[in-house]
């Protein structure tokens, strides 16, 4: 069933509850920023409202070395290559050793199992998890909750292929309450031998929502409609990363918000709380930063705080594709702007402290422009982070393209932005087009920031006598 | 004062039964490929004297991990067109050499006779430590030899405490293959250095008897050896067939232990002529289980003159073979050496070449010039050093840092630009390289973008104003 209500009424009197991030199924993995920050502020509200025993089954959880350990699952055949879906972090088996321990007397028996679902093209692995608790519990199985972005963004989908018409399974779609949302995450929960290392790492999410419906984002959706930025007080988050500090030594904070700047006073006010505490921090923004809300005294805060890199939502230095994009907002004069003030600020260009996030795989896109915007993001800020677009459920360009996303079958594991769901799309464009030109498209922004001699890389646009020996000789090769 | 040694007879230096030979520790900006730094010279000189029925003992300073690491200290920094360059010490400290000498003397072995290899010139102040190290401790003998002291014998005597300086090779040693036994009680290494051919006193290259070969690659094998380095200078078409032979040799020896059939792996580093390879060849190396082909850049050069006898096109033909053997295109598998740092020389020209022969070849690697003199090639450059205020301290000729060429006006920024721009060509992703001159989607729009400057937002906005 899915849920729908208040948040308390979720709540029927259970004491005891496991609480699971499931293993993924996925072509690659980037576990550095990957706690399950949803999950873990649940398990704070959960305590909060009583419940006694909570246990904590990440099987995401990282080794020393902020690694997870992966397995092969599938070869996947997508047009000209072959990509290798993996099983990214403890084996089910693993987890049904965990979860056995619930059922023979050595741990507590949960009234109830919360489990996380994360990205929507991630859902098998929940699926498999749900099934693994069946069997462990074939009896008086606890009653499940499948919360996260999934259940989120196609609750209709995960009705219908996690509860398969059990009433048990409850599927919690957006945020159960603004107390749950609010929530402290609790890392004490990784005080379990279960667990290699203690996180180095918390992340904080200071506000929630975002004005702007960028065709790609599905965050509108996530935020149920609601455009308006709500934010925490600046003394609560400080107050939350000074408890992380001191009982966890956190030393590394991650920023997810949808619009990290947009209350800019707000966010001021909270770097000036952290650093009246004059607590040692490094913080990080993995998700990126709205360039055009990029001002001098913020970065400037931003940097004494302890920031060490910004991440750069440039997307495309195309104007016009920005506005089809529904990104009226973000021009490239913006981004200009953005990069020459984060320099000033002491954001070197080419040390990996300024990246520049371009986005690529999108249907009916302009390759051309995709590369172009690689050149520029390398030459201008140094570092290009490539993203593969997944057409998630709920974002513009989804519902734009469900008929076609219907015609082809594919369910949602399959529009993973890494098995290029709009290829067929984009040969109608491009008849040449193979998988593999995805891949060396890719391929050739990493490169782009690859190439460090003496702390710096290779600059294609640069002005020395090599770089324009390199442009000479591009230029004769021209077919 | 050392007396000074021109290639003495290895039984000029026969003065006891107990030799302790000893490769000594590097002095340098950086040591890559530390793990294919073998000791080939030193070795063979103990595997001679073992031989001949001495006692000999080994230290290689510059052993790595099976990781290839290798200790380093910081020693000092020093500055070159603004660039701040942090000098090392790389391998065994002179003081644990020491330490392990005297642990040896205690336990009852104490050495006649102490040989140290410095191999490259500018390594030298390592050396001088080492040896004044164990000359305030012990009365025994010490033999300096190697690249440092045949190249500047009157620095070595005046700068080491050693009693003999050798300059020059050692003549007299017939062994032809290393024996990895006078490494004990130390580990012997699991990367083995291997020649194919000897270079005769008039300077012609004679292959090895193939069953010479393919025996010392059995029995280092048998010891766990899996990695087996070619370290011949440059193998021309003039060894095609003793090549062939040798290869055909190993392929058929097909080495086994104990039934487990032994999969020993060859790598060639920069030293297999772009002219060499045909079909059949390319078929033998990959049967006897070669991983890297690296071509020799068959350079001849000297001050204002530099010759490529090997062309674009041989480079193709060989490359085509390799494909057609198996060999993955764009892949570590086939490289290219490129000198750099010969004076006078274009960096336009260079860079354009690093980029035709990696879109040719997938992958390239730079081979910084070593001045040395006292040899043929460095003998022609001797001059022009002088003319050019050149007569630099040993520590300045060190190549990685391109002396010759900033002497002739070169900056070292340009230099590190196309160790950039390598980096660059060579990146792997997906395990391939990327070519930026190939037909593909990608590639050419890339060109597009750079040529037409498509990458500039405000471009067509500026011509337009222009044209205004």
């Amino acid at each position: 069933m899915i849920w729908r209500g208040e948040g308390k009424s979720l709540l029927i009197g259970a004491r005891s509850a496991l609480l699971i991030n499931p293993p993924i199924y996925d072509t690659q993995y980037w576990a550095r920023w990957s706690q399950p920050h949803g999950l873990l502020k649940v398990a704070t509200w959960l305590r909060n409202n009583g419940y006694k025993n909570l246990r904590l089954l990440d099987c995401l959880a990282t080794n020393e070395k902020r690694k997870v350990n992966y397995r092969r699952r599938q070869i996947v055949d997508r047009g000209n290559v072959r990509r290798q879906v993996n099983e990214y972090g403890w084996p089910l088996a693993k987890l049904k050793l965990e979860l056995i321990k619930h059922t023979n007397g050595d741990l507590f028996r949960p009234d109830e199992i919360w489990i996380t679902s994360i990205m929507t093209y991630w859902w098998e692995s929940t699926r498999d998890v749900i099934d693994l608790i069946h069997e462990v519990f074939p009896e008086n199985t606890p009653r499940i909750l499948v919360g996260g972005i999934y259940p989120t963004l196609h609750p209709e989908h995960a009705e219908e292929n996690l509860t398969r018409g059990n009433d048990r399974i409850v599927i919690v779609p957006g945020e159960i309450c603004v107390e749950a949302a609010n929530s402290w995450t609790d890392l004490s929960l990784y005080r379990d031998p279960v667990y290699e290392t203690y996180p180095k790492y918390a992340i904080i999410t200071g506000s929630r929502g975002c004005p702007f419906n960028c065709g790609y984002c599905a965050q509108l959706k996530l935020n149920n409609g609601n455009r308006q930025v709500r934010h925490r007080s600046a003394v609560d988050v400080a107050d939350e990363i000074e408890a992380k500090y001191r009982n966890h030594g956190i030393r590394e904070i991650a920023f997810y918000e949808d619009n990290l700047l947009f209350n800019r006073e707000e966010f001021l006010e909270r770097l000036e709380e952290i650093q009246r505490r004059g607590l040692k921090l490094e913080f990080y923004a993995p998700e990126g930063i709205e360039p055009r809300l990029i001002e001098k005294e913020l970065l400037t805060k931003m940097r004494q705080a302890g920031f060490q890199k910004i991440h750069l939502a440039l997307e495309t230095i195309d104007n016009e594709i920005a506005r089809n994009w529904n990104r009226r907002q973000a021009t490239i004069e913006k981004f200009d702007k953005a990069v020459e003030i984060a320099r000033e600020c002491g954001f070197k260009s080419g040390a990996e402290e300024l990246n520049a996030f371009v986005i690529f795989g999108l249907p009916g896109e302009n390759l051309q422009a995709v590369v172009n915007t690689a050149i520029y993001a390398s030459h201008h800020v140094g570092s290009v982070v490539p993203m593969l677009f997944t057409p998630v459920p709920g974002s513009l360009i989804y519902e734009q393209h469900e008929n076609y996303i219907r015609e082809q079958g594919f369910d949602l594991q399959q529009l993973n932005g890494k098995l290029l769901p709009f290829l067929e799309y984009n040969q109608m464009l491009y008849p040449d087009l193979e998988a593999s030109d995805y891949l060396e498209l890719e391929a050739f922004m990493m490169r782009l920031n690859s190439s460090k001699v003496y702390s710096k890389r290779f600059d294609i646009l640069g002005e020395s006598q090599v770089a324009e020996a390199f442009r000479g000789v591009l230029a004769r090769s021209i077919l | 004062m050392a007396s000074l040694l021109i290639n003495p007879d290895i039984k000029d230096l026969l003065g006891g039964q107990k030799y302790l030979i000893i490769n000594a520790p590097a002095v340098d900006t950086r040591l890559p490929w530390a793990a294919w730094h073998h000791p080939y010279g030193p070795l063979l000189i103990g595997t001679e004297l073992s031989s001949r029925g001495n006692d000999v003992r080994f230290v290689d300073a510059l052993y790595s991990s099976s990781e290839g690491k290798i200790p380093r200290t910081k020693i000092n920094t020093f500055e070159i067109d603004k660039y701040k360059i942090d000098n090392w010490q790389f391998g065994t400290p002179p003081g644990k050499i020491v330490n392990i000498l005297q642990g040896w003397i205690k336990e009852g072995w104490s050495p006649d006779v102490i040989l140290i290899s410095c191999a490259i010139s500018y390594w030298w102040p390592a050396t001088t430590d080492l040896i004044h190290r164990i000359k305030k401790q012990y009365d025994i003998p010490v033999y300096l030899g190697g690249g440092y002291p045949t190249a500047y014998p009157e620095h070595a005597i005046a700068n080491t405490e050693a009693d003999y300086v050798i300059s020059g090779n050692l003549t007299g040693i017939s062994c032809q293959a290393t024996d990895f036994s006078i490494y004990k009680p130390l580990s012997h290494p699991l990367i083995s250095a291997v020649r194919l051919f000897a270079s005769t006193e008039t300077g012609n290259l004679v292959a090895r008897p193939k069953e010479s070969f393919v025996h010392e690659i059995l029995e280092k094998a048998k010891l766990g050896v899996s990695k087996f380095i070619l370290f011949d200078e440059c193998i021309s078409i003039d060894q095609y067939q003793s090549l062939r032979d040798i290869l055909t040799s190993v392929i058929s020896s097909n080495p086994r232990v104990l039934g487990n059939r032994l999969k020993p792996l060859f790598i060639a580093p920069g030293n297999i002529s772009p002219k060499l390879i045909d079909k059949d060849l390319a078929v033998l190396f990959r049967d006897a289980n070669f991983r890297t082909i690296s071509f020799h850049d068959d350079i001849s050069h000297e001050p204002y003159k530099v010759q490529y006898p090997s062309t674009f096109e041989d480079y193709r033909n060989s490359v085509a073979a390799l494909h057609g053997a198996g060999y993955k295109p764009r892949t570590e598998q086939i490289d290219a050496a490129v000198l750099i740092g010969l004076p006078n020389e274009n960096i336009t020209d260079l860079a354009k070449r690093v980029i035709e022969l990696s879109s040719i070849v997938g992958s390239v690697h730079l081979v910084p010039y070593q001045f040395t003199p006292n040899n043929n090639v460095g003998n022609k450059y001797t001059d022009w050093l002088s003319q050019h205020n050149g007569h630099l301290d040993l520590s300045h000729l060190n190549g990685k840092l391109y002396p010759l060429a900033r002497l002739a006006g070169a900056k070292l920024e340009e230099y590190w630009e196309l160790n950039r721009l390598v980096a660059l060509l060579n990146s792997k992703y997906h395990n391939h390289t990327f070519d930026f001159s190939s037909d593909s989607l990608v590639s050419n729009m890339v060109r597009n973008s750079i040529n037409s400057r498509l990458w500039d937002p405000f471009y067509k906005e500026t011509q337009i104003e222009e044209v205004r």
